[in-house]
């Protein structure tokens, strides 16, 4: 264990991961040396009875046999772990290539052809096998670690089988060879059962369905679509190769014993090429590119491959094509064509790399076929011919690719949102269409209380709806819900209602009658002083308030100087009651107002039911003039929540002063800091104009809530644009201050003291916030559902969900912010963060002195504060200068711990 | 013990607290910089049962002890909090607090503690499993009285067939807390009241 920790320290990997990375290596390593071996025997074989024209139709028929077994195989192992499909799978195949070995003697004619189909069979089967139970134990990042060995280890096999084949080709019989591949697969076999008896090999962490409901149809799946096609073109493409080079190859030499000898060298070679880029490129390609980019290097090299050979077609342009088709897709190709399952719920991915690499490869191989056949009997086979199609097809998969490249990163996102992660089940929107029919439906109840309480909700959400229940809560058996009834009946002003008003008059309830005639005089029946007058001494507060409301709401203009001397008189009383019941009638009156002039002095009322109400009207009334004063009302705590509903009810009128306080650093930051709070209710570019007028303020908690207050817009409304340059500015500060917060820590990370302790926990939080606020920033940029369920995501306990929030973040990051940004995920390697600090901020480790000279330096008042208590218990005497410079700082906090620090140093506290 | 706490004093020792361990530092030092230093000499009552209500004491150092009745309700050593849980926003003290040691306490407005529980919900949380580890070790210890009760051959206060504990009616709502007062002057009087009071 000790080496494999060295070398994975060299290489930058968890020991546990090199040895997992190793033991899958070598599983594979098995399968393809077998295989291999093996392949070169067939290819052989069938070379040396058939010619290489027949290949088209051996292709066909191979693909529809590997088409039914894969269903067979797939249907008998459905209940079987992925890692017992595959040790079954192995020594199924051992014992069938062994009954070959015997039965080359029979010299039967059939035996060339059942003995390529088999070979195809099971290389394919049990490679996708060992690749479904691999992605199964892993996830996207750790696959970045681990596949580049993995698929060494196939491509490691592929060369040692491909030398042995070499090799041996000339010295031992066919049989033998293929005696060889069936005990390479028997000792493996063995070797993993033991391995899983000893209970060193890992399970898949992912969980079964947990649900009875019938299987998505693969077909179905947009993104599974466009994979598949992907894969069918490269395998179409791959089999057009194959034959092109075979069939030029075939025309220099076509003795057995020279192709035997070309195609033994050929795998070497090609496997040696695969083997360095595997080990030397692909963990390079994925960091630099990630995987879905790095996925489509294969179709470009070969579009531009099969170009060359359509401009100069001959043997070395062939061989070069067919040879970067083969390096690459068993390297950088197939690790990546891993990852891109990822994102797929366990039961969906296993079925469907089971149905595309056992079932679309074979009707590529098929459909390869038909096109030679096609292209043979059409227009006759050349190199140059085959170039042309193959570019054709190549052009499709680019497409393809391409697809599926936005697929992933969709498909990510909505794996993050269904593990449950951002289902809130509290969350409930009262705009869906059913739910609304079931608060109406409550409109129906004889109890009282939930009939208010569903007209509340209506009203705010769905006023329409309560139009036609009107009616019948004229008649409602409480005095309440009809006296809400006709209030909102009479809101409506239409004469139809007239005869449902009428006999409320007469009602046995005064606050039905009082709504009702409020109600009649609003259409028109009647004058409102003379109907409403008599309730304005009524005992009861709530008559007279409404009286009152209606008589302002529905006077003429001949009685406002008596409405106004109503509204006077009952503002001049000392009962704070009657000040309320006429602050709140002077909002009864729609826009412009007469009597609005009369609010601003009760804003200043020392009661705070006064001040509410007359905040309450203002809402209602709109005047620009009292916007100061509901900004400035924000900060009462007493009447804080009305002012914020009064500005919101003015809309984007208020916006622009909103923005304007905002940014005023004269203005009071109580005040400034619950502005954010006002602009994010009002969705509208104005509000995201306004949340960005204040550069980077000196204030951590005002900045924070406007950031919450963008997220905030950005969720209500995602057509909302926010100015890009100004948010990755500010991840550029946050990237820095987090950096530069773990720097300090790891100066700090062996604290004995509580003081330096609490440093610690400081520079834990600081790094923990300005983490939050990149996340936060990027929602502003990214679809902020999944850029949330990221979030949440990178701190799961399930790795595999940890792995796909990081390779979402990854994959929506352009090339430009991925460097700055992906080094801060909670798996990145330290290493990887250190060297992004100095090499972008000019950030060093530094030693626990030069850590607390550095933050009495800084802006961070907090953090000054938290290391001159640290020096101060401490007693840290070289740094009194320092502290000494603390002692007139702005920040009271900061210079208290000075001036305490100080004495400490000095000897003269003794706490 | 005479000194007067410092800012970050205050913060460094909020943050012991279980009820505020949650909740940032930076966060944490805005709510001490409204925490007042009370202390009280051994023996020295802090308040009394019936006195208006002056929201959260945190021992820092020292001994209190909660009495109704005659009976102590409770022992509130270093790090420990009395008044998180209350009935309503303007209720008495419940209980007599008295020193039985020379005693350091902070003192955090019932306000300040509102806009805390409201804008970090894991205060609320830790106050909830308090109350709930209080509620489990006040039934444990009311089962051992009455079996005791019992075994002496006295009448159970706890009538055959009846809940330990009984049917409450629902609370009257509290206001929510954009209605609550702000109080900061009238509580920074009081808690001056305290401390002068506190010092003799």
């Amino acid at each position: 264990m000790g080496v494999i920790t060295a070398i994975g320290r060299r290489i930058r990997m968890e020991p546990r991961e090199l040895a997992d990375a190793l033991g899958l290596g070598a599983i594979l390593m098995a399968i393809t040396c077998s295989y291999t071996l093996v392949k070169v025997s067939r290819d052989a074989l069938f070379l040396s009875v058939l010619p290489a024209r027949a290949l088209p139709v051996v292709y066909l028929i191979v693909g529809v046999i590997t088409l039914a077994l894969a269903w067979a195989f797939g249907r008998l192992t459905r209940r079987w772990s992925p890692l017992r499909t595959l040790i079954g799978g192995a020594a199924i195949a051992a014992a069938v290539l062994a009954a070959f070995a015997f039965g080359f003697r029979s010299r039967q004619p059939w035996m060339p052809m059942a003995f390529y189909t088999w070979v195809n069979v099971y290389g394919l089967l049990l490679t996708s096998q060992f690749w479904i139970w691999t992605n199964s134990v892993s996830d996207p990042r750790e696959a970045r670690n681990i596949f580049g060995i993995v698929g060494g280890g196939g491509i490691l096999g592929g060369l040692i089988g491909g030398i042995a084949a070499a090799t041996l080709a000339s010295r031992v019989s066919l049989a033998s060879l293929a005696l060889a591949g069936a005990a390479v697969l028997g000792v493996m076999v063995m070797v993993v059962a033991l391995a899983v008896h000893r209970g060193q090999v890992r399970r898949p962490e992912e969980p079964p369905p947990v649900d009875d409901r019938p299987p998505v149809p693969l077909a179905r799946v947009p993104y599974l679509r466009w994979l598949a096609l992907v894969t069918l073109c490269s395998v179409v493409v791959s089999g057009l190769l194959d034959f092109q080079l075979r069939t030029v190859v075939q025309r220099l030499d076509p003795s057995v014993a020279g192709l035997t000898s070309f195609f033994g060298r050929y795998f070497v070679v090609m496997n040696v090429c695969a083997l360095g880029l595997q080990l030397l490129g692909t963990r390079w390609f994925l960091e630099r590119f990630g995987a879905p980019i790095t996925a489509g290097f294969l179709p470009a090299g070969l579009a531009i491959g099969a170009g060359a050979t359509l401009v100069a077609p001959g043997f070395w342009p062939v061989l070069v094509t067919r040879m970067w088709d083969q390096v690459a897709r068993f390297s950088i190709h197939r690790t990546t064509t891993e990852v891109f399952y990822f994102p797929l719920h366990a039961d969906l991915r296993r079925r469907a790399k089971s149905v595309i690499e056992a079932g679309i490869e074979r009707v590529g191989d098929a459909l390869a076929g038909l096109l030679i056949l096609g292209l043979g009997a059409l227009v006759g086979i050349g190199p140059h011919r085959l170039a042309g199609v193959i570019v054709a097809v190549v052009a499709v998969w680019l497409f393809a690719w391409w697809r599926v490249r936005r697929g992933y990163v969709r498909e990510l996102a909505r794996h993050l949102r269904q593990v449950g992660l951002t289902r809130d089940p509290g969350r409930f929107s009262l705009h869906d269409r059913g739910a609304l029919q079931q608060l109406v439906r409550t409109l129906e109840s004889p109890y009282e209380r939930v009939v208010l309480q569903a007209l509340d909700m209506l009203e705010e959400h769905a006023p329409a709806l309560i139009a036609r229940r009107l009616p019948a809560l004229l008649e409602h058996p409480s005095p309440s819900v009809r006296a809400r009834a006709v209030a909102m009946t009479g809101a409506r002003a239409d004469a139809a209602d007239r005869e449902r008003i009428e006999p409320l008059l007469r009602d046995r309830d005064a606050r039905v009658r009082v709504q009702a005639l409020r109600a009649w005089v609003g259409l028109g029946e009647g004058r409102p002083v003379e109907t409403l007058r008599p309730f304005l001494d009524a005992d009861d507060p709530g008559l007279r308030a409404a009286a009152l409301a209606g008589i302002v709401e529905h006077a003429g203009d001949e009685d406002l100087p008596r409405v106004r001397a109503l509204l006077e008189e009952r503002l001049a009383s000392g009962e704070a009651e009657e000040r309320v019941i006429a602050a709140e009638a002077i909002g009864a009156r729609p826009a412009p107002s007469p009597f609005e002039d009369l609010l601003p002095p009760l804003f200043e009322d020392p009661d705070p039911a006064v001040r509410r109400a007359a905040i309450v009207s203002a809402g209602r009334v709109q005047s620009r003039e009292h916007v100061p004063a509901l900004i400035g009302a924000l900060a009462d705590r007493s009447v804080g929540h009305a002012a914020r509903d009064a500005l919101v009810a003015y809309g984007d009128k208020a916006v622009g002063t909103l923005g304007d306080w905002l940014v005023d650093p004269s203005v009071a930051i109580e005040v400034r800091r619950l502005i954010p709070r006002v602009l994010q209710e009002l969705p509208s570019p104005e509000s995201v104009a306004a949340l960005f007028r204040p550069r980077e303020t000196s204030d951590v908690v005002l900045d924070y809530r406007v950031l919450k207050a963008a997220n905030h817009l950005r969720n209500a409304d995602g057509a909302l644009a926010f100015p890009a340059d100004r948010v990755y500015e500010a991840i550029e500060r946050d990237v820095r201050e987090l950096l530069g917060a773990e720097i300090h820590a790891r100066s700090h990370a062996d604290a004995d003291e509580p003081a330096e302790r609490f440093l610690l926990l400081v520079l834990r939080e600081r790094r923990a916030h300005a983490l939050d606020r990149v996340f936060r920033r990027l929602a502003l940029i990214h679809p902020p559902a999944s850029i949330f369920a990221a979030w949440r995501g990178l701190t799961a306990a399930d790795g595999r969900v940890r792995g796909n929030a990081v390779e979402f973040v990854e994959n929506v990051l352009d090339a430009e912010r991925r460097p700055l940004i992906m080094p801060l995920m909670p798996d990145a390697d330290e290493e990887a963060r250190l060297e992004l600090a100095r090499t972008r901020f000019d950030l060093a480790p530094l030693d626990r002195h030069a850590s607390l000279a550095r933050l009495l330096e800084g802006d961070d008042a907090w953090l000054r504060a938290a290391a001159l208590y640290v020096i101060g218990r401490r007693r840290e005497r070289a740094l009194i200068a320092r502290v000494e410079s603390n002692l007139e700082s702005t920040d009271p906090c900061v210079r208290e711990t000075a001036g305490w620090a100080r004495t400490m140093l000095a000897g003269g506290a003794t706490r | 013990m005479n000194a007067t706490m410092t800012l970050i004093e205050k913060t460094v020792f909020l943050k012991s607290v279980d009820v505020f361990a949650e909740v940032p530092s930076e966060a944490l030092a805005r709510l001490a910089s409204r925490a007042a230093e009370v202390r009280c000499d051994r023996g020295e009552i802090l308040f009394r049962d019936g006195d208006e209500d002056r929201g959260l004491y945190m021992v820092v150092e020292g001994h209190i002890e909660l009495r109704k009745a005659g009976l102590v309700v409770r022992r509130l050593r270093d790090g420990m909090t009395h008044g998180e849980l209350f009935f309503d926003e303007e209720g008495p003290h419940r209980t007599t607090a008295i020193a039985r040691e020379d005693t350091l306490l902070l003192n955090l407005p019932r306000t300040e503690l509102v806009d805390a529980l409201l804008e970090y919900p894991e205060v609320g949380l830790a106050m909830v499993k308090d109350l709930a580890r209080r509620l489990h070790t006040v039934t444990q210890r009311l089962i051992e009285v009455e079996a005791e009760l019992l075994r002496r051959g006295s009448a159970s206060p706890v009538r055959p067939g009846e809940a330990i504990e009984p049917a409450v009616t629902a609370p009257q709502p509290t206001p929510a807390a954009s209605e609550v007062p702000k109080q900061r002057g009238w509580w920074r009087r009081r808690s001056s009241r305290a401390a002068r009071r506190a010092v003799g």
